[in-house]
C-alpha cells in the first residue's frame, strides 16, 4: 500500500508536468541543433540550452511544490491516508524524475552533438560541469521549497542560483586544466574538474537528504 | 439512490452457478444412453429425472456465471484501474488456472483410468483406429476452461473498451449502448436480443450435439466461436449492465415472467432434443434452428429469472450464504476428481440412482467444505482465491467479492470496518492544549466522538473547531494532552485509511478533472467506492469531466464532499460542508450524510448553520475560546438556556416591556413584539394585563441558534 501510494503521488505529479517535460526536451533539442552551425550559433545554442534547464528547474519546483503549498493542496493530501514521509518521498522522486530525465536526455544529446560536430570534444568536461551545477541548483531549490514556505528564501535561492552561473562559467573557463584542453580533440577529465563534479553531486544529495529529514520530522502543517 | 446492498444477491447468484456445476458433474454418470468412455464411468442406475435436471441446469449455469463475472469485472476495473485489474485477475484467475491444472489434471487422469478400467472389464480400451488427429491447439483444459475463457474475454472486452473510448470521444456511442441496454431490459426484449447471436453461432456449428447446448471448450486453447460468442455475450452484457446498476431492479420485479419464459423454452427444447442426449450432430433445418433459438432464449430467461429471484430474496447480507459463496470458488476448482472418484466407487453398486446421487453429492460437498475450512479459508490458498485469510478462531467478516472469479467488492456504500470496531469512541481529545504563537486555540479540550453518531461541533469563529479536526487528522500536534483516532494515533496511516475528510480551507490540484481527482483520492483507500458510484451519490456526474479549476465555489464543495466519502470511511470529518452550496446541493448532501449514518458511519460536523446541526446531529458540542462549554442532544443544549421567546402583536412600547422583570430582551419585528424572557408565565400574565389588544400570542422555547448565542456570550 505504502509503495502504491507513493507511486500514485509520483504519477500524479508527472502527469501534471508532462507538457513541461516535453516542452523542455523540444526546446533543449532545438538549442542543441543550432549549436554546430557556427561559432555564434554555438554560443546562442549553448546559452539557450542552459536557459531551458534553468527555466525547467524553476517552473517545476515552483509549480509542483511551492504553489501546491500555497493552494493548500498539501493540506488536502496529508488529510488523506498519506504519511508525511510518503508525501516527501513522492515529491522528491517525482521532481527528480521530472528534472533528471530531461537533464539526462539533453546531456546525452549534447555529448552526441559535440562528438559528431566540429565543436572540439575538449569542451565536454566544462559542459558536464556546468550541467552538474544546474542539477545541483535544482536539488537545492527543491530542498528549500520543501523545507520552507518562505517566499523570501525561494527568491533568494533562485537569484543566487541564476547569478552564480555567470560566475561559474568564467571560473571554469579560467581554470588552467580546462583552458589547456577545451580546444583539444579529446575530453580530458582533470582532477579539479572531477572535484567540482563531486562537490556538485554531494551538495545536491546533501540538500535533498536534509529536506527529506526535516520534512519527515515536521508535525504541524496548518 | 440505488440500494447497493442488493449486490449480495449477485454474489449468491455466482455461487449458485458454480455449485450447480458440481451438481451437474455429480449427475453426469447417471445420464441414460451415454457412450461408454465419454465420462469416467456410466452408472448402472441411469435416471431420466437426473438427465432433465442436468439438461436444464446446463442451459444457463455458465452463461449466468459469465454475466456476473462481467458485471463485477467492470466494477473492479472502475475501482482499481487497468493495472490493478490485471494484477488482481492474474492472482485470482491465472494462478488458480496454472496451479490448479498441474494438480487436477493428473488426479483426474488417474480417476478416469480407474473408471474406464472398471467400465471396460479391467482393461483400458484401445483408441479407435479411425480416431481423427488432434485439432490445432489441442490441450485438456479440463473443467478449468472457464478460467482460461475469463482471461481471454477480459482481453477482448478491454481491447473493445479502449477502441470505443478512442473512437467515441463524445460518448454518443456509449449513450446509445446504454439506451439500448436499458430499453431492452425494461421491455423484456433483452432475452430475445441476446439469444440471437448465440443461436446463430450454435446453428452454424456443423458438429453440434444439441443436447449439450453451448459446446464446452475444454479441449483446445484456441477459442471456439460458439463458446466465445455465447459466454462473451454474457460477460459483455454483465459489463454493460454494471453501467446502469439500477437495471437489476427490473429483473427483481419481472422474475416470475422470466421464469415462465424459461420453463416454456426449456420444455420446447426437451421436446426437440429428448430427455437423453443423442450423440449425432444435428442436421441443418428448421428443427435445428428452432432448437437453437429456444435454447438461447432459455439461457437468458433462466439467467434473468435467477438474478431477479436473488434480488428479491437474497439481497440482504447473510453469513451462511456468504460463507458458501466464499467457499464456492474453491469447491468448483477441485470438485471434479472427488466427484468422479465417488461416481466410480458407487457406479456398479446395485442401489437406486437417487441414493447413489445423494451419496455422491453429500459426500463430495462434505469433503469439499471441510477441505475449504481447513486448507483454504485461513491459508495462503484462501489469500490467493479469496483475497484474504480468515482467522482460524473466528468466522470473520465476509471476504471481498473481488476475491472470486470475475468478482469485485459487494459492500458498496457501507463503511469499511475500522480497526477499532468494538470501541465506543471513534475519536478523542483528552485535555488537549494548542497555541498558535500567543493565540490560544484549544485550552484543555476534552471531546469524544461516539460510534455511529453525528456530532455537531459548534462555536463562533476562532473557537477551535477546525483546530480540533486538524489534530484528529494528524495535521497538527497538540502542545499538551492526547489525541486518539480509531483507538490509535492520528499519525498512523492505517487508521486514517478509515477516515474521510472535507476540510474548510484546502485546495485540490486545479488542473485535474473531477473524475481524475476522485480516482486518485480513492486509490489511497483499501476498499473505495467505484468512481461512478461516488459521482452518483453526490450528484456530480455532470462535473466528472470538468477541470476542478473551472468549477464554481459551490461545485468545488460538492467535489470535496465526494472525495470525503469515496473511501467508504467509517469516520467522516466535515468542516463547514455546506458553505456556498445551493439549496438542492445542500439537500443532496444532507441526504447522503443521513444515509451514511444509517449505514454505520460516524460523522463529525462543524457548521455555522445551526439549522443544519439541528436537522442532522445526534449530539452537539459547543466550543468557545478553545473549551467545551456545552454538550448533549439538541434538546439538552437548548434546555441549558432557560430562555423563552414570546411573540405577539401589541400596542405596548419597547421601553415599557423592557422595564419589566424577567424580560431579557425585546425588539419589534414587522409590527410584532419579540420578547426574550426568563419566566415566560409571569411575562405573559403581565402582557395580557397591560394590553387588552394583545393578539397572535406565541410562546416557544429558545431554538438552538438562540441557545448557542446565549451560551457563547456567557462563555466570552
Amino acid at each position: 500500500m505504502s509503495r502504491s501510494i507513493v507511486g500514485q503521488l509520483i504519477l500524479k505529479d508527472l502527469y501534471l508536468v508532462r507538457w513541461m517535460i516535453a516542452g523542455s526536451l523540444v526546446a533543449g533539442a532545438a538549442a542543441l541543433a543550432i549549436m554546430p552551425l557556427s561559432p555564434v550559433s554555438a554560443y546562442v545554442g549553448g546559452v539557450s540550452f542552459i536557459c531551458v534547464l534553468v527555466i525547467l528547474n524553476i517552473i517545476l519546483v515552483m509549480g509542483a511544490v511551492v504553489q501546491e503549498k500555497k493552494d493548500k493542496v498539501l493540506l488536502f493530501v496529508l488529510s488523506l491516508p498519506v504519511s508525511t514521509s510518503q508525501y516527501v518521498a513522492a515529491k522528491v522522486l517525482s521532481n527528480a524524475i521530472a528534472f533528471v530525465v530531461p537533464w539526462v536526455v539533453l546531456t546525452v544529446a549534447a555529448i552526441v552533438v559535440i562528438d559528431m560536430s566540429q565543436i572540439p570534444n575538449g569542451i565536454l568536461p566544462f559542459l558536464i560541469t556546468v550541467l552538474g551545477y544546474l542539477l545541483c541548483y535544482y536539488c537545492v531549490l527543491l530542498a528549500v521549497a520543501l523545507i520552507t514556505d518562505s517566499t523570501a528564501w525561494h527568491s533568494t535561492v533562485i537569484t543566487v542560483g541564476n547569478v552564480s552561473v555567470n560566475f561559474l562559467i568564467p571560473f571554469l573557463l579560467g581554470l588552467a586544466s580546462v583552458a589547456r584542453h577545451r580546444e583539444g580533440p579529446t575530453a580530458v577529465w582533470t582532477a579539479d574538474i572531477a572535484a567540482i563534479l563531486g562537490i556538485e553531486i554531494a551538495a545536491g544529495a546533501a540538500a535533498l537528504g536534509l529536506a527529506v529529514y526535516l520534512c519527515s520530522r515536521r508535525t504541524d502543517f496548518v | 439512490m440505488p440500494n447497493y446492498d442488493r449486490l449480495h444477491a449477485l454474489d449468491a447468484v455466482r455461487a449458485f452457478a458454480l455449485l450447480l456445476g458440481v451438481i451437474f458433474h455429480a449427475g453426469f454418470s447417471f445420464i441414460p444412453g451415454m457412450i461408454p468412455g465419454i465420462w469416467a464411468i456410466n452408472d448402472s442406475s441411469p435416471s431420466a429425472a437426473i438427465s432433465v435436471l442436468l439438461f436444464t441446469s446446463h442451459i444457463f449455469r455458465m452463461s449466468l456465471f459469465f454475466f456476473v463475472a462481467g458485471f463485477f469485472a467492470r466494477m473492479m476495473f472502475q475501482r482499481k484501474g487497468a493495472r490493478g485489474f490485471w494484477r488482481d485477475r492474474s492472482k485470482r484467475i491465472l494462478v488458480p488456472l496454472l496451479a490448479g491444472w498441474v494438480v487436477i489434471f493428473p488426479t483426474l487422469a488417474v480417476v478416469w483410468i480407474w473408471g474406464l478400467t472398471k467400465t471396460f472389464g479391467g482393461t483400458l480400451p484401445a483408441p479407435p483406429a479411425d480416431m481423427p488427429p488432434s485439432p490445432p491447439g489441442a490441450f485438456p483444459l479440463t473443467h478449468l476452461w472457464f478460467l482460461y475463457y475469463l482471461l481471454v474475454l477480459y482481453v477482448v472486452v478491454l481491447v473493445c473498451r479502449t477502441a470505443i473510448l478512442a473512437l467515441d470521444r463524445n460518448g454518443s456511442l456509449r449513450r446509445l449502448a446504454d439506451a439500448v441496454v436499458r430499453g431492452s431490459v425494461r421491455t423484456g426484449a433483452a432475452a430475445v436480443l441476446l439469444a440471437l447471436p448465440v443461436s446463430l453461432f450454435l446453428y452454424l456449428r456443423t458438429d453440434w450435439i444439441v443436447w449439450f447446448g453451448i459446446p464446452t471448450p475444454d479441449h483446445s486453447v484456441i477459442p471456439e466461436w460458439a463458446s466465445l460468442v455465447g459466454y462473451g455475450t454474457a460477460l459483455a452484457f454483465g459489463w454493460l449492465v454494471h453501467r446502469q446498476v439500477d437495471l437489476l431492479e427490473v429483473w427483481r420485479k419481472l422474475w416470475p415472467i422470466h421464469l415462465a419464459g424459461a420453463l416454456t423454452a426449456t420444455a420446447l427444447c426437451l421436446s426437440i432434443a429428448g430427455v437423453a442426449p443423442a450423440f449425432v450432430p444435428a442436421a441443418p433445418g428448421p428443427k435445428k434452428l428452432g432448437f437453437a433459438l429456444c435454447y438461447s432464449l432459455a439461457i437468458w430467461c433462466w439467467s434473468f429469472a435467477i438474478i431477479g429471484f436473488a434480488m428479491r430474496f437474497l439481497s440482504r447480507a447473510n453469513e451462511t450464504v456468504r460463507y458458501v459463496a466464499d467457499a464456492s470458488y474453491w469447491i468448483y476448482l477441485v470438485h471434479l476428481p472427488i466427484v468422479a472418484a465417488l461416481q466410480v466407487t458407487v457406479g456398479h453398486l446395485p442401489w437406486h440412482w437417487s441414493i447413489k446421487f445423494a451419496v455422491i453429492l453429500v459426500a463430495s460437498m462434505a469433503l469439499l467444505l471441510v477441505s475449504y475450512r481447513y486448507l483454504v479459508r485461513s491459508t495462503f490458498i484462501g489469500q490467493v482465491l479469496n483475497g484474504r485469510r480468515y482467522p482460524r478462531s473466528a468466522s470473520g467478516p465476509p471476504a471481498p467479492a473481488d476475491a472470486r472469479p470475475g468478482g469485485a467488492n459487494l459492500e458498496a456504500v457501507a463503511p469499511v470496518p475500522s480497526p477499532d470496531d468494538g470501541r465506543s469512541s471513534m475519536a478523542t481529545l483528552d485535555g488537549v492544549h494548542k497555541r498558535y504563537g500567543r493565540t490560544v486555540a484549544l485550552a484543555g479540550l476534552d471531546l469524544d466522538v461516539r460510534r455511529g453518531e453525528l456530532l455537531a461541533v459548534l462555536g463562533p469563529n476562532g473557537a477551535g473547531k477546525s483546530t480540533a479536526i486538524s489534530l484528529w487528522l494528524g495535521l497538527l500536534e497538540p502542545d499538551a494532552g492526547t489525541v486518539g483516532l480509531l483507538g490509535g494515533s492520528p499519525l498512523a496511516v492505517d487508521n486514517r485509511r478509515h477516515v474521510g475528510v472535507m476540510m474548510q480551507e484546502v485546495g485540490l490540484t486545479p488542473e485535474l478533472r473531477v473524475r481524475e481527482l476522485i480516482d486518485l483520492t480513492a486509490s489511497y483507500y483499501s476498499e473505495p467506492l467505484p468512481t461512478r458510484q461516488t459521482l452518483e451519490l453526490t450528484r456530480i456526474e455532470a462535473l466528472a469531466d470538468r477541470p476542478y479549476a473551472k468549477l464554481s465555489a459551490g461545485q468545488k464543495r460538492q467535489v470535496q464532499f465526494a472525495l470525503a466519502i469515496c473511501g467508504r470511511p467509517s469516520l467522516l470529518f466535515l468542516d463547514e460542508p455546506s458553505v456556498g452550496l445551493d439549496v438542492e446541493a445542500r439537500e443532496t448532501m444532507w441526504r447522503t450524510i443521513r444515509e451514511m449514518i444509517d449505514q454505520g458511519c460516524t460523522i463529525v460536523l462543524t457548521t455555522h448553520y445551526l439549522e443544519e446541526a439541528e436537522a442532522l446531529a445526534d449530539r452537539v458540542a459547543v466550543l468557545a475560546s478553545g473549551r467545551l462549554i456545552a454538550s448533549g442532544t439538541v434538546a439538552q443544549v437548548r434546555s441549558l438556556v432557560s430562555r423563552t421567546q414570546i411573540s405577539c402583536a401589541s400596542t405596548l412600547t419597547l421601553e415599557e416591556v423592557r422595564s419589566w422583570p424577567d424580560v431579557v430582551g425585546v425588539k419589534r419585528e414587522t409590527k410584532r413584539l419579540q420578547i426574550t424572557a426568563t419566566d415566560a408565565e409571569a411575562v405573559v400574565r403581565r402582557l395580557l394585563a397591560a394590553d387588552d389588544h394583545v393578539r397572535d400570542l406565541e410562546v416557544r422555547q429558545a431554538n438552538l441558534a438562540e441557545a448557542f448565542t446565549e451560551l457563547t456570550k456567557e462563555a466570552a
